[in-house]
């Protein structure tokens, strides 16, 4: 009893639209990890192995792509939550 | 020579690309889901064309400056790119309000297909440019 009572208020007070708002940023935030953490790795190695970076730049791009792409459909997943 | 060999091949892909996937998805439509079509639609390929038009000649643009610039740019229009889907997709959230789970679901066909094409393409482009450099040194 208590508990639907909590979830009417909750639905009421659009805690929806806010965990959809929650949802994008925390995929926001770990795809900007992922990029920062492929960009200095690969700043590293580069470092490291200069006459790899031809290797390094081309995974670096491979991954960087995938990110890209799911950190987009977690942001059209939130935005989907909000608006349907 | 290369860039322009490059250029001329990226471009005639990329028309490819976007051609067949317009007609497939629009075939989509029209037999089994026309309920579900919206007028916007034609400008989901007109945009992806564009921004790859842009890619390739931001990509000249680096080669031109020095092959090391080329990742870095290519870097910061896939961020671009991005950033400009997102918003384009959050304008029609508010602003259209058509059809919106159509929409966000062939955006997000044509995002990923032009994706992995960008990707392949410049990671061979990367792989070239390494043969090119290791046949220099060989020399």
């Amino acid at each position: 009893m208590l508990l639907s009572i909590l979830l009417q208020a909750a639905a009421g007070a659009g805690l929806g639209k806010f965990g959809a708002a929650l949802g994008a940023a925390i995929a926001v935030i770990g795809a900007g990890i992922g990029i920062g953490k492929i960009g200095s790795s690969a700043m590293e190695a580069i470092a490291r192995q200069p006459e790899a970076s031809g290797d390094i730049r081309m995974n670096m791009i491979i991954v960087a792509a995938l990110v890209e792409g799911v950190a987009l459909i977690a942001i059209i997943v939130c935005l989907l939550t909000l608006f349907l | 020579m290369f860039l322009l060999k490059a250029k001329r091949i990226f471009i005639k892909n990329m028309t490819i690309l976007t051609l067949v996937l317009s007609a497939v998805i629009g075939l989509v439509y029209h037999l089994f889901i026309p309920d579900k079509y919206f007028p916007w639609f034609p400008a989901i390929p007109v945009f992806f064309y564009l921004f790859g038009l842009f890619y390739i000649n931001m990509f000249s643009l680096a080669y031109r400056l020095g092959e090391d610039k080329m990742v870095p740019l290519f870097l910061v229009c896939k961020g671009t790119k991005f950033l400009v889907s997102v918003l384009i997709v959050v304008i029609y959230c508010f602003a259209v309000r058509h059809e919106i789970l159509a929409f966000v679901a062939t955006f997000l066909v044509f995002y990923i297909s032009f994706l992995i094409f960008e990707t392949v393409y410049f990671t061979n482009i990367e792989l070239r440019l390494k043969k090119k450099k290791k046949l220099k040194q060989k020399q």
